[in-house]
């Protein structure tokens, strides 16, 4: 999957290019070029306002759409903020469920803060990532009135299912404390994992939706797609399980190096397995070249087609 | 130049993506079927748009549904980009277009207009400032406390309006959003908006009711399909906008009148032709002059014979509005009574209508009250002015009115004493 989308956006990347340094320029305004680029076209601000007065404005409009999705989200129900819980409390009583059946090898910590510690950050990434599409369409009377910065709208989403994330991470250091498992030094590699999983979902999700604003296929593909990656990431067994040539093809999956970390970290005090983590992060990275000049080439367009 | 708010020179606009027109060019060329004619790389949004606008002027855009009307104010929005052209905007802009964007249903209305406020560039401290003034001019009370989804979608409206037209912006771009609320809040939009142009506000104005543009434009353009057909003062393109419409409006005159069985009434007559005029050599016209005589036949084929009955002609200008109601005086209903097919010619002198299209809905009531037959739109008619009364009014208004000027203190023998 995640080749087909590099490739996918690959030739996209370079045609955008090849588009731009055509001699008819097809995106026209050649006059006005340094206009286009520059983003104070986005909000039509006169060249007067400030630089940092602009980056104001938008990070005054990201925040208060941040607090809107907070505050909106849970408030016609019964058990509110709750739901930022349940789903990853629910996965991992499904798991520990298989694991009475098909005995899973936990390496001695107690299955169920095993499977919890990874379902925590793994729910986060799966809800980050199927919502920014629809982060998109649901500003679509937005995005079609006023010219505020697209790359906003993602950031939203990410920013959103990160206040899930806090909530649900705090059900987890419970859990590990209820286990009885000891505060170590490795937990500082938390931070940095967290910062590693937001950026990979951010460059999945823009590079999905990308495409998916015009065709909606992804939409519905979407959900299954995460379901499958989730079982191709330790979430629900161990690492140790892969062996072989598999391990480095397997090791390509950017999730696998960030999802066992905060495992080791959490569970058995460990440092992340840097080799992994590593390729990972290079991996994104690719990811990050090719989806971001994507998004911004084809959010151009959204107002179009919403 | 720096009073320059609006510049837009040769603009096209096609929707979507430009990767597959693209790859259609290239592939034209490389059969060596090129056109250097861009329209043939359509379908365009718009065509060849070049205009200016001056800080403080008003601009009002007028065409027909599809005409590219809220096309462009996207692209002077900046909400999607032009695909040849330039769109130049200088000051701080604001789209008074689909003003509930951005509002979520399940927030109360205060926390909405905190929300509308960022996403118009305003910081939370600013917003409260003008929090005030904007809860008085919403006129909602306490509902502001109350989620939206709770409100009448004319309070929703009211909601919208009262943040962006409370908003301090260099040009506002406005797509027919006065329609909102009832009169006295229409009154107070229209009010405030006046305020606004007064006070040095840029102000592109589109609408399909060429009417409105009279009071609020100082210059105005036509579009017709993407492309700038005429431009000019508010009165020029009005007569522009009609004269494109009369070739419509003879069409029309022919158009079936809608079957009989399928109208409403009782049916003791049905009017089965209309026709318009000259009332003194009586053959029959489209359109007349400002000031002249008209003759209406209405052709009736009578199945019960009546005595008495009410007819009207309501006379309606394109909008929709009633310009005149015309019906048979008491009087003269004694000697109309119908005992078999027969026409009604009603001559109305001198109808002073300014030159524009004109419609005319006919109604048969009995006198107790029941509808006996109805057509609405049955007939179009072309007023034409001449030079003069075009030059005196500027095809400003509906109707004209003769009129003489004087200096009265020079007339003494006017005075009292």
């Amino acid at each position: 999957m995640v080749i087909v989308f590099l490739l996918l956006g690959g030739v996209a990347y370079f045609q955008s290019f090849y588009l731009q340094g055509s001699r008819h320029n097809i995106r026209g305004n050649s006059q006005t070029g340094k206009r286009r680029t520059d983003m104070s076209h986005w909000l039509n601000i006169t060249p007067t306002m400030r630089r940092s007065q602009k980056w104001h404005s938008y990070w005054n409009l990201f925040i208060s759409l941040v607090s809107r999705d907070i505050r909106s989200r849970y408030r016609r129900t019964f058990l509110g903020p709750l739901w930022a819980i349940i789903p990853a409390i629910l996965t991992t009583a499904i798991f520990s469920f298989l694991n009475r059946l098909v005995e899973i090898d936990s390496q001695g910590a107690p299955y169920v803060i095993f499977a919890f510690s990874t379902i925590v950050p793994w729910t986060y990434f799966q809800k980050a990532v199927v919502r920014i599409p629809h982060g998109i369409l649901a500003n679509a009377t937005l995005l079609r009135k006023m010219a505020v910065p697209r790359q906003i709208f993602p950031l939203v989403v990410l920013a959103t299912a990160f206040f899930d994330f806090m909530m649900s991470f705090a059900v987890l250091l419970a859990a590990l404390l209820l286990y009885n498992i000891p505060v170590t030094w490795a937990w500082l590699w938390l931070p940095l994992l967290t910062a590693l999983l937001s950026l990979l979902a951010w460059v999945i999700g823009i590079g999905i939706t990308s495409f998916t604003i015009y065709r909606r296929d992804m939409l519905y593909g979407l959900p299954s797609m995460m379901q499958v990656w989730m079982f191709i990431t330790p979430v629900a067994y161990s690492l140790q399980e892969i062996e072989g040539n598999l391990r480095f093809i397997y090791a390509l999956n950017p999730a696998v190096g960030i999802i066992d970390g905060f495992r080791q970290a959490l569970v058995f005090g460990r440092p992340p397995d840097m080799e992994l983590l590593l390729i990972g992060f290079f991996v994104t990275l690719l990811g990050l070249l090719l989806a971001y000049p994507l998004f911004h080439l084809m959010s151009r367009y959204f107002a179009d087609v919403l | 130049m720096t009073d320059l708010a609006i510049r837009t020179s040769d603009v096209w606009k096609r929707y979507g993506l430009p990767l597959q027109p693209y790859l259609r060019r290239q592939l034209d060329r490389a059969r060596g079927q090129y056109q250097a004619d861009r329209s043939a790389y359509g379908p365009w949004a718009l065509q060849n748009i070049s205009f200016e606008v001056k800080q403080g002027e008003s601009l009002g855009i007028v065409g027909k549904n599809g005409a590219g009307k809220s096309t462009l104010l996207k692209l002077l929005a900046g909400v999607t980009p032009a695909t040849y052209g330039a769109v130049e905007v200088h000051g701080r802009l604001f789209p008074m277009i689909e003003l509930a964007a951005g509002m979520h249903n399940d927030l109360t209305g205060r926390e909405n207009i905190k929300l509308l406020g960022a996403i118009m560039g305003f910081t939370a401290r600013q917003m409260k400032a003008k929090e005030p003034v904007i809860e008085e001019f919403s006129e909602l009370g306490d509902w502001l406390d109350r989620p939206v989804w709770k409100y009448s979608s004319g309070m929703q409206a009211r909601l919208g309006f009262s943040v962006a037209i409370n908003v301090d912006a260099d040009i506002l771009l406005i797509d027919e959003v006065l329609s909102v609320g009832d009169v006295n809040f229409q009154k107070k939009c229209l009010t405030r908006m006046d305020e606004l142009t007064t006070g040095g506000v840029t102000v592109i104005f589109v609408t399909h009711n060429p009417y409105s543009i009279e009071r609020i434009c100082d210059r105005a353009i036509y579009l017709k399909e993407g492309r700038i057909t005429a431009w000019g003062t508010p009165g020029e393109i009005l007569t522009a906008y009609f004269q494109q419409s009369i070739d419509k409006s003879t069409t029309l005159a022919g158009k079936a009148i809608p079957a009989p069985h399928l109208r409403e009434g009782t049916g003791s007559f049905r009017i089965s032709q209309v026709t318009m005029h000259d009332t003194v050599t009586y053959q029959q016209i489209d359109s007349f002059k400002t000031g002249d005589s008209v003759t209406f036949r209405v052709a009736l084929k009578v199945n019960e014979p009546m005595a008495s009955y009410r007819f009207s002609i309501r006379i309606l200008d394109p909008a929709g509005t009633i310009v005149s109601f015309v019906d048979i005086p008491n009087a003269a209903r004694s000697s109309l009574g119908l005992h078999g097919d027969a026409a009604l010619a009603c001559t109305i002198e001198r109808i002073n209508l300014l030159p524009g299209e004109y419609w005319i809905d006919l109604v048969a009531k009995e006198v107790a009250g029941p509808i006996i037959d109805s057509i609405s739109f049955a007939h179009s008619f072309f007023v034409s002015g001449d030079l003069d009364i075009i030059q005196r009014t500027e095809n400003r208004g509906i109707i004209y009115l003769p009129a003489t000027w004087r200096l009265d203190a020079e007339q003494p023998e006017y005075r009292l004493d």
